[in-house]
């Protein structure tokens, strides 16, 4: 089964993230972008909710949030956190594009754990990879 | 095997690399670029861009054809980039086994003009086009795997 994702920041970071990956790989057809305390935005339990209500029982939904003690962060995890919602803090772009590529066939939080490994090492100082300009 | 070549003047970049490399479970690309070959520079950055997941050479548009007609190049599944449609058609005249091509990007520059979003080609460039097309080469448009492709005949 096809799993939900739900991108959740401060500001417009969440829908600028989407833009980006639709770039990239395409079309971000399970995913719902939240942009906390920007004008007009309804509240993140709301945008929660419209998600969490259509969730089948054996679908996973993955929450990615901006940054770890932030207050996104904090009210996902006191509003979402059950069986089968798997949260996310401090995604970046290859996090985010190795999740959503990756097979539906494996299980979530067998892809989450290895998509961090990768994602921590696409964050790299690049003048240190390149002889003699370090 | 070719699973795909690829017109993409950025040659190895985000949408090769995340996201057609695991879609056609590529892994080994191939630069094919009379001008990087010769360029370590280029050559060192394109390193930093490639998938882990693959190996990446860069040659000449002559190596790659004898590297793609060589026997040992046949078990590896290969992903072929060119940045114009003239290196395209210099592959596709000397290697039999493709049939299709896909048209990534090719951006704005002098003389040319717009057939979709991401691929603008010059009246030299159409030419080209036609004599693959005449060939019964499928050419596509499609910037990343999940796009609806489009027959580049139905665009000029």
């Amino acid at each position: 089964m096809e799993r939900k994702f739900i991108i959740a920041s401060h500001g417009q970071l969440a829908s600028g993230v989407q833009s980006s990956l639709e770039l990239i790989i395409g079309n971000t057809g399970h995913l719902t972008t939240v942009n906390a305390y920007t004008e007009g935005n309804e509240t993140i339990a709301t945008a929660l909710d419209a998600v969490l209500d259509t969730l089948q029982p054996a679908q996973d939904l993955i929450i990615f949030t901006d940054l770890l003690g932030g207050s996104i962060t904090n009210q996902v995890l006191r509003h979402a956190l059950r069986e089968r919602v798997h949260i996310v803090a401090g995604f970046n772009l290859a996090l985010l594009i190795e999740i959503l590529m990756a097979d539906p066939g494996t299980p979530a939080a067998e892809v989450i754990t290895a998509a961090l490994a990768n994602a921590r090492e696409q964050m790299v100082y690049v003048n240190k990879l390149i002889p003699s300009h370090d | 095997m070719i699973k795909l070549l690829r017109i993409d003047d950025r040659l190895v970049h985000g949408q090769v690399a995340m996201a057609w490399t695991p879609a056609l479970g590529v892994d080994c690309l191939v630069v094919a670029n009379d001008k990087v070959a010769r360029d370590d520079f280029i050559k060192m950055t394109l390193n930093l861009a490639k998938p882990a997941s693959a190996r990446l050479l860069v040659k000449s548009i002559a190596d790659t054809i004898a590297f793609l007609k060589d026997e040992r190049s046949k078990p590896l599944k290969l992903l072929v980039l060119v940045n114009s449609v003239a290196d395209a058609h210099t592959l596709a005249q000397s290697l039999p086994e493709i049939t299709s091509i896909n048209f990534g990007g090719l951006r704005m520059r002098d003389g040319a003009k717009a057939v979709s979003r991401a691929i603008y080609l010059t009246d030299a460039d159409i030419t080209l086009v036609r004599t693959l097309l005449e060939k019964g080469t499928a050419l596509e448009v499609r910037q990343v795997p999940t796009d609806k492709p489009t027959g580049l005949e139905s665009l000029i």
